[in-house]
């Protein structure tokens, strides 16, 4: 217990202490999280499992590909469990190999398979905003200027490519082609777990370009409204065609993107009931895990056993009801690499946020 | 001479760093960058004159490099990798030009310490990442440590050059030009794979006087013959005649300075031979008779395959093939091989040039389609050779993938001419489906239909086409119908097979199928399965099955499969179809059969879920066809999902599909009672 107040006092100090920093301008007033969250066996563990020496982070259950996605996902990692050396060496490989766009976004797709190893040069938003995301919090944190030009650049990138107004709301398109209502018959066509909220006061300081910010609010307001079916939940695409609905030519389903968005929700301090009900109803106490649920059907898919996905479950009871962490969960045990990030990332939203529940 | 580039690339090609620039980083590890490494490596240098170093390399005197300068060099040579070592000093040269390198670089003596050894070992295996770990490792176990300035900035002068690789191959050329501005230590004569590419990328953003400077700057600045002469015929390939001109220009004013005249010429006459190959222009007789000379007394291909490209390109297909034929004895290749295939073909030999050819062609694109001109020349011969069972296949595999509607067709005019009228329509198919305008295709498709007494798609076909082609509207009126019609469409399509030729001699009479030889089985499967009794034919089908050789074994189960298909036996359709390596298309074209049939066979038996999950396969395969729309808004239907429904019937409504609506009808009536059972 002593050690946990210990480090809310560390995380109010470290917050604070930010606003007197001036080096890099943007990211003063903007509670960010603080390396330390994860532990270091914690991460040490992921490493073993799911980064290459040669600073790749692998996705196991998909033909171990990388995407822009794992790399941000493993820079946020890295930067949370304080590892300096793991976060060269996984934006060494990301930079070199990935972030080739002309426009300055990252390439999305690397395959060690194929040759050229990139066969699709499109981007994924998620990855982007992950990637700069991360580099601006190490540039912030570890006085890194060479990473900090870096953020600026995917930043003002996704801020210029990547986000606008539909006729109702501004969204970030989930890649520079593919989903406008030019490219898709029934686009504009979204993916809520793309508001990685905790993400765009950071991006939006930095590149000053306010419309960043936007998206916290309509992110919570599409979230709001996106309740289909008997258990009032997003399905993973949706299109924006007329009205929202679930995007046709995908699953109409709350399905492995869905699960990120609570998660995504509680990191940035969304955590009002009201918010978070439908997916606490979801995901929350499912003994045998968390499903994939038909969100026009209610139908449902055998649990997935991954612990990953009931963590999520498990924080939102956390914050939800107070109830602590079962232990299977406050215990990491890496399974495959996407359920274990989330994993990982949930356990260090509840050390910093809500240590009690740990 | 190897005064150093910067400048003159720069600003030769007024091109402004900061400019292109001004967002992306300067360099990766600024923190470490300011603080001075003379103290991390302390080496002994034995054999180098010392004198003070030149900061503007106009001193006379010899330079002493720094110990960072030559921790590099050191590593290299002591590691005995000769071609990075010779690329080190080229670049200190570049640097420093008063620096005379050590003539025993191996014997340069350091003092180190093993973890940089390792750096410079994860250097050297390009572990880039890897050796950033390393290094922030270090400096975070070791706070006064800091990283040798040479090697970082070795390291990130390599990463850049990975990922200007890396951009280029994606032709991301804006990224190919912000990260050389960026690096300007990249643009040296040691990295000219980068200069090639940042100069291409130049000239595709259309900035071609940038691309024609840093073209001339490798020509200005760097001393390696074969080096310079790619440069230019890079340049040839990109840039306009009068930019060529200026770097051969350029080359001759070398050359002459050297006072290498003789082979100096040489290589500016095989410029000149290569340059008239991707202009078309013919060479200057002198230039053509100094490679002839060159060509004939040297053993090698090379100038042989210039000379035979050139003639080739020039028409003159006698000269070329005896170029290509030289060629191919000095050393065999993929590329002496082709010339003389596309020779062959021009001097009208193209069943000989299909054999130089079909080794090769599923090599490249380029080989692909110079098969192709082989084969097409082959199908268009008159009279008509008969072709090798072995070749046609090669022919049609390749006019697959290569999915080429003008030599689909003459394989279809091609077996029409032969008698084979059921192939000629499947091919007349082909090349409609890949290319839908083309009337000529569409005739052959008509002419088919005719001969195979297919009427209602004769009709259908001239319904589609009488207002665009008259001939193809002159093959069919009303009047010319059958008083009689018995077959529904689409029952009757291999009917033509009865009257074409020896596949259906007749097979009225029983014979029983173990008697048969794989060959004729398969022949006596195909007359059966014409006349319409599957059962018999799926039995003779299985006895070519059982013997054949691999085209028969294929043949037969893809016949096999039809026959169950048509008796409704879906799952034995399945399983032959898996009896024999079936081409992707037949592959593909029996899963659309199959799963349309199981969707079907699943909503008559009330499994509604099974339906939709036949369809949705299906649907990854090729677009759901109207009736099967029909029937997945009908599984919705009775699962109670009416407003998939709706949206599904509401669809074929508005395309004007009468049944759409019919199921709007049954949706609205049924939404009315209420506590329908909402699962399936």
């Amino acid at each position: 217990m002593i050690r946990i107040t210990l480090r809310e006092i560390t995380w109010r100090i470290a917050a604070a202490g930010l606003l007197s920093l001036v080096a890099l301008p943007g990211l003063a007033a903007t509670q960010v999280p603080q390396p330390g969250s994860i532990t270091q066996a914690e991460w040490h563990t992921y490493v073993s499992h799911f980064v290459t020496e040669g600073g790749r982070v692998v996705d196991d259950a998909n033909g171990n590909i990388s995407h822009s996605e794992s790399q941000g996902y493993g820079l946020l990692l890295a930067y949370l469990s304080k590892d300096q050396a793991t976060f060269d060496q996984i934006w060494s490989f990301t930079e070199t190999n990935m972030w080739l766009r002309d426009d300055g976004l990252v390439a999305w797709k690397w395959d060690p398979a194929t040759r050229p190893h990139i066969q699709d040069i499109n981007n994924a938003s998620d990855g982007d905003v992950l990637i700069a995301y991360s580099l601006a919090l190490a540039a912030k944190k570890w006085n890194r200027s060479d990473l900090g030009d870096a953020a600026l650049r995917i930043a003002t990138a996704i801020a210029t490519k990547l986000v606008f107004k539909t006729d109702e709301q501004w969204i970030i398109t989930p890649a520079v082609t593919g989903f406008d209502s030019k490219d898709a018959e029934d686009g504009p066509v979204i993916n809520l777990s793309y508001w990685i909220f905790e993400a765009f006061p950071v991006l939006a300081e930095m590149t000053k370009q306010g419309d960043l910010n936007k998206l916290t609010h309509s992110g919570v307001d599409l979230i709001q409204e996106a309740r289909f079916g008997p258990d009032m939940l997003p399905s993973d695409w949706i299109s924006l065609h007329d009205g929202m609905k679930p995007a046709s030519g995908f699953p109409t389903e709350f399905s492995y993107n869905s699960f990120r968005i609570p998660l995504y929700l509680m990191r940035s301090g969304h955590e009002s009931t009201e918010l978070l009900k439908p997916f606490l109803n979801a995901m929350g106490s499912s003994k045998d895990g968390v499903q994939v649920i038909n969100v026009n059907t209610g139908a449902r898919s055998k649990p997935l056993n991954d612990l990953g996905y009931a963590a999520i479950g498990a924080a939102l009871e956390c914050v939800l009801e107070g109830k602590p962490l079962p232990e299977e969960i406050t215990t990491f045990k890496p399974t495959s690499y996407y359920p274990s990030t989330l994993h990982l990332l949930v356990l260090s939203f509840i050390t910093e946020q809500h240590p009690v529940c740990r | 001479m190897k005064s150093f580039l910067l400048p003159v690339l720069m600003l030769g090609v007024g091109f402004s760093a900061h400019a292109v620039m001004s967002a992306d980083q300067q360099s990766p590890d600024n923190e470490a960058s300011e603080k001075t490494p003379s103290e991390v490596n302390r080496i002994v240098l034995p054999n180098v004159t010392s004198a003070s170093k030149s900061s503007n390399g106009s001193s006379t005197e010899t330079t002493k490099l720094s110990p960072a300068d030559l921790a590099g060099l050191q590593f290299f040579a002591q590691s005995g990798d000769t071609a990075r070592l010779n690329k080190e000093i080229k670049r200190l040269q570049a640097l420093y030009p008063n620096w005379t390198p050590p003539k025993d670089p191996a014997s340069l003596r350091v003092e180190t310490d093993p973890e940089q050894e390792r750096m410079w070992a994860l250097f050297k295996e390009e572990k880039f990442p890897e050796l950033r770990k390393l290094i922030k490792e270090r400096k975070q176990s070791e706070p006064g440590w800091t990283a040798p300035k040479d090697l970082l900035e070795k390291l990130a002068t390599a990463e850049a050059r990975e990922r200007i690789a890396n951009a280029f191959q994606l032709e991301q050329y804006a990224t190919v030009i912000r990260i050389a501005a960026n690096n300007p230590a990249l643009l040296t004569c040691a990295n000219v794979d980068t200069m090639w590419q940042l100069a291409e990328a130049f000239a595709k953003q259309k900035l071609n006087a940038r691309a024609k400077d840093a073209y001339l700057y490798v020509l200005k600045n760097c001393d390696v013959p074969s080096e310079r002469l790619s440069t230019i015929r890079k340049a040839i390939t990109l840039l306009p005649d009068a930019d060529i001109d200026q770097l051969i220009a350029e080359e001759k004013l070398k050359t002459n300075q050297d006072g290498d005249f003789k082979e100096g010429r040489d290589d500016l006459a095989r410029l000149n031979i290569f340059r008239s190959l991707n202009n078309g222009k013919p060479a200057a007789q002198a230039d053509l008779k100094t490679v002839v000379l060159i060509a004939n007394k040297d053993k090698t291909a090379k100038d042989a395959l210039l000379l035979g490209w050139y003639f080739l390109e020039q028409k003159n297909f006698l000269n070329a093939e005896s170029w290509f034929q030289t060629a191919s004895k000095r050393e065999q290749s993929e590329e002496a091989s082709e010339g003389l295939g596309l020779s062959l073909v021009g001097l009208g030999k193209a069943s000989e040039a299909e054999v130089q050819l079909r080794p090769w062609w599923k090599a490249s694109a380029r080989s692909l389609e110079n098969y192709l001109a082989a084969a097409s020349a082959i199908l268009a011969k008159q009279p008509r050779e008969k072709i090798d069972a072995d070749v046609f296949k090669t022919i049609a595999e390749a006019v697959t993938k290569a999915k080429d509607a003008p030599a689909a067709q003459q394989i279809a005019w091609y077996a029409y001419e032969l008698g084979q009228i059921e192939t000629a329509s499947q091919w007349f198919q082909v090349a409609l489906m890949w290319d839908p305008k083309d009337e000529e295709a569409a005739y052959g498709l008509a002419l088919s239909y005719e001969k195979l007494d297919d009427h209602d798609k004769l009709e259908a076909l001239v319904a589609d086409w009488s207002k665009r082609s008259l001939r193809i509207a002159a093959l069919y009126s009303p009047a010319k119908r059958p008083a009689s019609r018995t077959a529904r469409a689409g029952t009757n399509n291999r009917s033509g097979r009865a009257s074409s030729g020896a596949v259906s001699s007749g097979c009225s009479s029983f014979v029983p199928p173990a008697t048969l030889a794989p060959a004729s089985a398969l022949s006596r499967g195909w007359c059966l399965l014409n006349k319409n009794r599957a059962l018999e034919a799926a039995d003779v089908f299985s006895v070519a099955l059982s013997g054949g050789n691999a085209k028969v074994r294929s043949d037969a189960a893809y016949g096999q499969s039809l026959a169950y298909l048509r008796l409704g036996l879906v799952n034995k359709a399945a399983v032959s179809a898996t009896q024999a390596r079936l081409s992707p298309e037949r592959t593909r074209e029996l899963n659309l059969d199959l799963l349309a049939k199981r969707a079907s066979n699943a909503f008559e038996a009330g499994r509604y879920t099974e339906t939709l999950i036949a369809l949705d396969e299906r649907r990854l395969l090729a677009p759901e066809q109207l009736d099967l729309m029909l029937l997945r808004g009908y599984a919705f239907t009775q699962m109670g999902r009416y407003d998939d429904a709706l949206q599904i019937f509401e669809a074929l409504a508005a395309s004007g599909y009468s049944d759409g609506k019919k199921g709007i009808y049954n949706v609205v009536q049924l939404q009315k009672i209420p506590n329908m059972n909402d699962d399936d």
